[in-house]
């Protein structure tokens, strides 16, 4: 995976750039909540930078090095309810993920 | 002390004595016998919310869904004159389902057992060898069954009664007249999500009209937003018939959760270029309150349509399999984002919908369990659960008026 100059640090998390919800929600749940907490404490400080970064771009004509950095941005807010709700990978008590299928999201890059 | 104020001191279940206030029977949630009546009488009556009319945007798009609690499935397909119709999904020679996928693009409903092929509008126009059949195929019979089918502001719903009693626009009502003219199909951005959930589908419609459980089982994730009791803040319940309204009110008090801000800070989380102003129709936050955060719109029998801040809206539906069984489907619509922040914030407003959901839905399942257990034989509704009578109420009024038929 290669990141945009200023974003290459995070190559190192480069397992979560997956480009669907499906892929990222499965990615949360089989994680240990300390890679979550790692992943989250790393990208979370950056966002104010990352977010202007990407919207220079048109969201659906993204250079790959963007798209990668955008697949983390999503990866971010997939981990968020586990960090900032829940202190697990998974939702407390819920319904199992798996169980619970994703379809293909249409008018999204 | 000012109106608002003893206003929220009134218990809800107090306005509306009409609806009960003993505890509810079992009974509706776990006999069969009372589900083989809701069958006929509710699904086989109502109109259903099936798809919007942005699932077959162009001619020769279709859309299926299919619906258990009838043995059916229906096929919703726009024709070369633009308009959507609805047919039974079953070939009209040997009965094989038309078409196989969810959704897709055709010239013409071709069967794939022995090839016999329908126009757009359901007529039988293609029936190969057919010299072969001894009694010629009387081709003006054998078109697809058509299902009663209208459109409300982009929603598709049909009605498998063979002769509605109703138009769909006299099932709506008022109710939907005060949503006309919310811009739904700006808001084409489209995340959608099913599961099977072992519960009865009641038991599921309550668990997304009950403002009681919020606190509980909401608090690690959504409690916060909100105030509490129902009495606080509820700013509006209204009955129109068999459907039933709710407006919330948030808590002014609520600090976003550190990610949430990033989205409200760069991610476009409303919508201003597609809400003027003026952009709320009557039905939107009818008490026009300062703090409101959600309105909850359930369509009898089965569907949802939730708005919250301007540029969202979130349709729930759920599909009886069985007495204990239903699948849920939530689909989840914002306006297209114009860059990657705009991507970002609705991925995280996508996100913790889907995870407060999964709150609810292991619950459900929880409940209906334990309702086999003999430990219990009614529920004492709270004021916050009033839809939960409301739901009752309608669905033993329909099954009344079907044994009356």
């Amino acid at each position: 995976m290669t990141l945009p100059e200023e974003f290459k640090d995070l190559e190192r998390f480069a397992a979560w750039a997956l480009p669907t919800e499906t892929e990222r929600s499965e990615k949360r749940i089989s994680s240990k909540m300390e890679e979550i907490s790692e992943f989250y404490a790393a990208m979370h400080p950056r966002m104010n930078a990352i977010l202007p970064h990407l919207s220079r771009h048109d969201v659906n004509e993204m250079p790959e090095d963007a798209k990668q950095l955008l697949y983390l941005a999503l990866s971010l807010a997939e981990v968020a309810p586990a960090v900032e709700w829940y202190d697990q990978p998974t939702v407390i008590d819920g319904f199992d993920r798996r169980r619970y299928r994703s379809a293909p999201v249409s008018g999204s890059p | 002390m000012s109106d608002s104020q003893t206003h929220t001191w009134v218990r809800w279940d107090t306005k509306f004595p009409w609806l009960g206030t003993a505890p509810v029977s079992i009974e509706p949630y776990v006999s069969p016998e009372y589900y083989a009546k809701e069958r006929r009488a509710v699904f086989g009556r109502m109109w259903l919310q099936v798809c919007r009319v942005d699932d077959v945007p162009k001619p020769g798009e279709y859309f299926v869904r299919d619906l258990a609690v009838l043995d059916t499935s229906v096929l919703i397909v726009r024709g070369t004159d633009g308009v959507v119709r609805g047919f039974h999904n079953v070939c009209q020679h040997k009965a094989n389902r038309v078409a196989l996928s969810e959704r897709g693009s055709c010239r013409a409903l071709n069967c794939r057992f022995h090839g016999w092929t329908y126009g757009l509008d359901g007529r039988l126009v293609g029936v190969p060898d057919e010299q072969g059949f001894s009694e010629p195929v009387k081709k003006g019979a054998r078109g697809l069954r058509a299902v009663a089918t209208d459109t409300w502001e982009g929603f598709v719903f049909v009605n498998l009664d063979p002769n509605p009693r109703e138009t769909l626009k006299e099932f709506l009502g008022e109710f939907a007249q005060c949503l006309e003219g919310y811009p739904f199909s700006k808001l084409s951005m489209h995340f959608k999500h099913q599961a099977e959930v072992h519960c009865n589908w009641k038991i599921l419609v309550d668990a997304f009209q009950d403002g009681y459980h919020l606190r509980s089982q909401h608090r690690y994730s959504l409690a916060e937003m909100f105030m509490g009791d129902p009495s606080k803040s509820f700013a509006e319940i209204k009955f129109f018939k068999r459907h039933r309204f709710l407006s919330s009110n948030g808590n002014p008090k609520f600090t976003p959760f550190p990610t949430m801000m990033l989205a409200f800070m760069h991610g476009g989380y409303f919508s201003p270029e597609i809400f003027p102003p003026d952009w709320m129709p009557p039905g939107v936050n009818p008490t026009r309150s300062p703090e409101w955060a959600t309105d909850i719109n359930v369509f009898f029998p089965n569907m949802f349509i939730q708005l919250i801040a301007p540029g969202w809206y979130f349709v729930y539906t759920i599909w009886p399999l069985a007495v204990d069984r239903c699948l849920w489907e939530a689909r989840i619509y914002s306006a297209p984002p114009a860059n990657a922040a705009q991507r970002f914030a609705r991925e995280y407003i996508m996100i913790t919908v889907r995870d407060s959901i999964l709150e609810d839905l292991s619950t459900c399942e929880n409940v209906q369990a334990n309702l086999k257990s003999g430990a219990i034989d009614s529920f004492p509704l709270h004021e916050g659960e009033l839809f939960a009578r409301h739901l009752l109420k309608v669905v033993d009024e329909c099954i009344q008026e079907e044994e009356r038929r």
